[in-house]
């Protein structure tokens, strides 16, 4: 089965990911830390009931996953950081060909979210309520009529829903317009993070962007509303590569060609220098040929060749080096065996 | 200048937030500063992802107890949640209720931060399935509470184990005179039919 991430999407050049997470409580069962370990179990299998093994869904109980493993899981996005992290017990429910996804006992007793690659707000939305139709039918969910789906923290009240786009943006960053972008954007309630591998403001043109608040405003206004900026980023991302002038995209052009050249042959590569280059190359990709490098190869890198995967692909040969140089030489031989696949 | 959030220590950090479009600042001490930086995350991605060009924190996951920003303990009633036993305090300090219910619980108290957050203090669209919708009482009021929530025998139940928990607790903490009035209110809620 291919990997959600493993995929091709629409809108590539500008589009990474898309996700929609909705947030469901059950009546009668207390949260976080009021919520016993009885209680959570018997809550556990009540929802993993409604998914079974028979019907293609695949169900892993947390607590018998090492750090490492749950690490890999939140690299590649299936489970929140936080529930990587946790040392209460869970569990993860996932249809891999929906990307879907659904954590149990996380901060709210249920988390389903659906990913999908590029820009496909509509898939998403199809996947994450059609899971959320099958518990809604099995389980009381909490819910008011002033404040909608009850959760865990107020800020997720109301429709419960984060719809969340990733977008790169390296016109815009080199032109140095993310800032007033990000003020504009907070302005209509929408939360922009940038996302950056360790180094340097240059390093990371990748962003994300979701929605504010979730009270007040319906599940298909919020959509719309992240559709209708996330587009109109994306077409001042592609009007300002445009204008580069012929000088400009020889440069560019180089500049991806150095890229595809260390990639090829570096032994070594850390996080940081990884993304700076992965940013030269995917930038390159809307001028130029780069032999058989694509969006979607490069695209599967960032979510194949981070720490706690490379610390899965240790090499015995390495064995003497101290653990973050293995993990480099992992990263380099993790990001050649993607390019040449 | 005292932090907003613990109450405690002197505050170092400035926060600021813009919600719903409307900009609000905070003073935090070091230490509940670092716990809001570190609610960043992009979505899933393990990193240390921090908005590169200003130190705007919009991020308001993890932020709702430094959100009750003029909401204080004087509010409190020494009322407990019927099912998961917390008091307004306790949800205060974690930033997050204990159970579906304290909404219902604490309704009045919670709203004026709700309203902070989020801009509006009225959902709209989906509900569960079989959610009906209930009519605007005569006295105008068109809110109505939450249908699914326990039932009094249920809610009953639960507030009794818990005032039982509370007791074992307060004589194990030798406070006696607290342990009395939970031993009146045990007694009480035994006492009704
Ligand atoms: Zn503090
Ligand atoms: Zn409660």
């Amino acid at each position: 089965m291919m990997a959600w991430y493993d995929r091709s999407g629409p809108g590539q050049d500008v589009f990474i990911s898309t996700r929609i997470r909705l947030a469901r409580n059950i009546c009668n069962y207390p949260l976080g830390n009021q919520l016993s370990a009885g209680k959570a179990k018997e809550l556990m299998d009540k929802v993993a009931s409604i998914f079974p093994a028979e019907e293609g869904f695949e169900i892993t109980d947390m607590s018998t996953i090492p750090p490492i493993d749950r690490g890999v899981l939140a690299e590649k996005h299936y489970i929140s950081p936080a529930f990587a992290k946790d040392k209460a017990p869970g569990l993860l429910i996932r249809e891999e060909h929906k990307g879907l996804s659904i954590m149990v006992c996380e901060e709210d007793h249920i988390r389903i979210q659906c990913l999908s690659k590029g820009f496909s707000l509509a898939e998403c939305k199809t996947g994450a309520f059609e899971a959320e139709e099958k518990i809604d039918q099995a389980l009381p969910i909490a819910y008011s009529e002033k404040f909608g789906y009850l959760t865990h923290c107020p800020t997720n009240l109301g429709t419960g829903m984060r719809v969340s786009v990733m977008l790169f943006l390296p016109a815009l960053t080199y032109a140095k317009q993310m800032h007033s972008l990000s003020a504009q954007l907070q302005k209509m309630g929408l939360v922009i993070r940038g996302m950056q591998g360790e180094g340097s403001e240059s390093s990371g043109c990748l962003y994300q962007i979701s929605n504010q608040v979730t009270l007040g405003i319906s599940e298909e206004e919020t959509i719309a509303k992240v559709s209708d900026i996330v587009k109109k980023i994306a077409e001042a991302e592609r009007q300002l590569r445009k204008r580069a002038d012929s000088l400009e995209e020889y440069r560019i052009a180089d500049k991806a060609a150095r890229a595809l050249g260390i990639f090829e042959r570096a032994k070594l590569l850390s996080t940081a220098e990884f993304f700076s280059l992965w940013t030269d190359l995917r930038l390159g990709l809307a001028y130029t040929e780069l032999g058989d490098i694509s969006y979607e190869k490069l695209d599967k890198m960032i979510f194949e060749v981070m720490p706690s995967e490379m610390m899965k692909c240790l090499t015995q040969d390495t064995a003497s080096l101290p653990i973050d140089m293995r993990r480099d030489v992992a990263r380099a031989i993790a990001v050649r065996k993607i390019l040449s696949k | 200048m005292i932090c907003s959030k613990c109450k405690k220590r002197n505050a170092v950090y400035l926060y600021e937030e813009i919600i719903g479009g409307k900009r609000r600042k905070y003073a935090l001490c070091a230490e509940c500063g670092e716990g809001v930086k570190n609610a960043s995350t992009l979505h899933g991605q393990e990193s240390s992802f921090t908005f590169p060009f200003s130190f705007s924190i919009n991020d308001a996951d993890n932020l709702f107890s430094t959100l009750f920003y003029g909401a204080s303990a004087t509010q409190s009633t020494g009322k407990r949640c019927s099912l998961c036993g917390l008091k307004f305090e306790d949800i205060i300090r974690e930033g997050k209720v204990g159970c579906p219910l304290c909404y219902t619980t604490f309704r009045d108290e919670l709203s004026p931060s709700i309203s902070r957050i989020h801009g509006a203090d009225q959902h709209k669209g989906k509900a569960p399935r079989g959610y009906v919708a209930s009519e605007p009482t005569p006295e105008g009021h068109a809110e109505a509470e939450p249908v699914r929530e326990p039932s009094k025998e249920e809610q009953k139940t639960k507030k009794l184990k818990e005032l039982k928990a509370a007791l074992e607790e307060a004589i194990l903490s030798e406070e006696y005179e607290e342990a009395a009035k939970i031993r009146d209110q045990i007694k009480a809620l035994e006492g009704e039919a």
